[in-house]
């Protein structure tokens, strides 16, 4: 690591509160977050349902609006950017979602849903994003026949496989990565973490995990932050903050995780 | 053994028409399964098919084609069904049979005209209210569509024709302006639960723009109730232009139109029945078939509505 001093972030975010009102009510989904991811980073971010995990997700990407905060991508601050600007950002900034079987147009073909990005953003066209397609089923481990195929000819696992290849399609720098497995079944989960792991390698990713899941956010994750009820409770390296949580909410959630008991 | 320059061609040859639509070949394989084994749509669809090649073909499969322009023989006023004549003849000794056939093509151009018309206006609105997140623009289309469906159509049609003047291009516009709302109430009922679905975030986080997202994801997932509706909506807009016809709003009279044709053949009854009963035969064929298709329809692409 170059020893200059306090590299730019990739991402970050200071200060985000969205504010969802149901039935009268105020809701504070995520209540002032403050985040920061260098490149090549693998953040987690773990806590029960509704703790806010999966708006943070959103409001990252701009996909939802933040109520108040500021968000800057590569230096740059996009809290307010129009559609415009934000549509080309876009390239470099991806998601993949929870549920593979809501995330792709039962209509379209699978060879249709990768191409998408590639040609909503005029990247490719013809024999290129042919070619383009090919490759990109070929890096998440999907045989090139499936691009004719509908996505419920395919098991969960293969269509989780399709959207990260989706996600991948504008080589991004960044990703988002909400409760990518939590759909899926254990054996598949598996397979999809190591196809994650690899493309991170290969392509020197930056991830935003999303999980609660927390053997799975130590399998893959560098460093964690643990969510609650919108706001952050802890957060620090995997190895430090699971050998020696500092707040009674982290040592309860890392209780919770069910044990075999030992013979 | 193959000259070792021919290898790497045949592995680049693209994949044949039937591999490369196999996904959709079973699809369709699998609809016309199901549709061939409810007896209703099948009949629903014969009709359809029978009335088609009518309209297509009717000039040239009518016994009598000159008796479809009003050509008058005395001598043979008024007959009943026979071989010569299976539907009868009427008061100017035409034949009834070939005006019915010939009159097809006239009643099928008013209902394309009307339901595509009509799907024509009433889709895009339809999406354009579902997905706008303005609720001034939802509510001004909304609105103004409840007004339209606040009066029945064949009424507002009636005062349409009455204020435009009778005739049939007046009547097929008076229909096609009321035939509108229908569509926008379904459409814009089905673009709010689709445009919540995760593929419509995903592709928005691709960056793809509104039309895009409309084109390729909110429109392909509406065409099913779209397309069952299309087809109810046949048989009901050929009955509602025979119905124009019929109080003399329409058609005019020399025309074979059925509407038209009843209305003179009223004056005939009881005593020649089958003067009107023969183009209402034909009127009541027809929308029949087309519901029973749309039923049939509705049972495979939209299944959870079966039944009902």
């Amino acid at each position: 690591m170059p020893t200059s001093p306090e590299p730019i972030p990739l991402l970050s975010a200071t200060g985000l509160v969205k504010v969802f009102h149901a039935g009268g009510r105020a809701v504070r989904a995520v209540d002032g977050v403050d985040l920061s991811l260098a490149a090549g980073e693998v953040l987690g971010v773990v806590g029960e349902s509704g703790s806010g995990k999966s708006t943070l997700a959103r409001l990252v990407l701009r996909l939802t609006e933040p109520s108040a905060g500021r968000i800057a991508f590569d230096g740059r601050d996009i809290t307010a950017l129009d559609g415009e600007a934000m549509r080309r950002l876009r390239r470099d900034m991806q998601i993949v979602f929870q549920n593979p079987h809501s995330a792709l147009n039962g209509r379209r073909t699978v060879g249709e849903a990768v191409a998408e990005p590639l040609r909503v953003q005029g990247v490719a066209r013809g024999a290129a994003l042919d070619a383009r397609v090919d490759r990109l089923l070929d890096q998440v481990s999907l045989p090139r026949a499936f691009r004719h195929r509908y996505p419920h000819e395919l098991s969960g696992g293969q269509k989780q496989r399709v959207c990260i290849a989706r996600a991948l399609a504008l080589e991004p720098r960044f990703l988002v990565l909400d409760e990518p497995t939590s759909a899926l079944d254990v054996s598949v989960q598996a397979q999809i973490l190591d196809v994650l792991g690899e493309l991170r390698r290969e392509l020197s990713l930056t991830y935003l995990f999303i999980s609660h899941n927390l053997a799975v956010v130590r399998y893959l994750c560098d460093r964690v932050m643990v969510m609650r009820e919108g706001r952050v409770v802890e957060q620090g390296p995997v190895a430090a903050l699971f050998a020696a949580p500092a707040e009674a909410y982290t040592r309860t959630l890392l209780d919770s995780v069910p044990r075999l008991p030992r013979p | 053994m193959a000259p070792p320059d021919l290898a790497p061609a045949l592995a680049e040859a693209p994949p044949s028409f039937r591999v490369r639509h196999a996904s959709t070949i079973r699809q369709w394989r699998l609809y016309a399964h199901l549709f061939r084994r409810s007896f209703s749509s099948m009949l629903g669809l014969a009709l359809v098919v029978l009335f088609l090649v009518l309209a297509a073909f009717g000039p040239w499969l009518a016994p009598y084609p000159g008796d479809t322009a009003g050509a008058v023989k005395l001598s043979q006023r008024l007959l009943p069904p026979s071989l010569a004549h299976p539907f009868g003849t009427d008061e100017m000794g035409a034949d009834l049979l070939s005006r019915v056939i010939v009159g097809t093509r006239i009643s099928l151009w008013i209902g394309l005209i009307i339901t595509g018309v009509g799907a024509g206006i009433g889709v895009p609105l339809g999406i354009v209210a579902g997905y706008t997140r303005s609720r001034l623009l939802r509510g001004a289309i909304m609105r103004l569509t409840d007004l339209f469906l606040a009066v029945p159509g064949l009424a507002l049609a009636l005062a349409i024709v009455a204020a435009l003047g009778p005739g049939i291009a007046n009547c097929i516009a008076a229909l096609a302006l009321v035939w509108w709302p229908g569509y926008v109430r379904l459409v814009a009922a089905k673009t709010l639960s689709v445009k919540e679905e995760l593929f419509v975030e995903a592709s928005r986080a691709a960056g793809a723009r509104t039309p895009w997202i409309l084109w390729h994801h909110i429109l392909p997932n509406c065409l099913s109730p779209i397309i069952v509706k299309l087809s109810m909506d046949m048989g009901l807009a050929v009955l509602a232009a025979a119905s124009l016809g019929f109080i003399g709003l329409g058609a005019k009279p020399p025309d074979p139109e059925w509407g038209a044709m009843i209305s003179v053949a009223r004056s005939y009854m009881p005593d020649w029945w089958w003067y009107s009963a023969c183009p209402g035969l034909a009127i009541f064929l027809t929308v029949l078939g087309f519901n029973l298709l749309g039923d049939g329809l509705r049972d495979i692409l939209d299944p959870k509505s079966a039944g009902r």
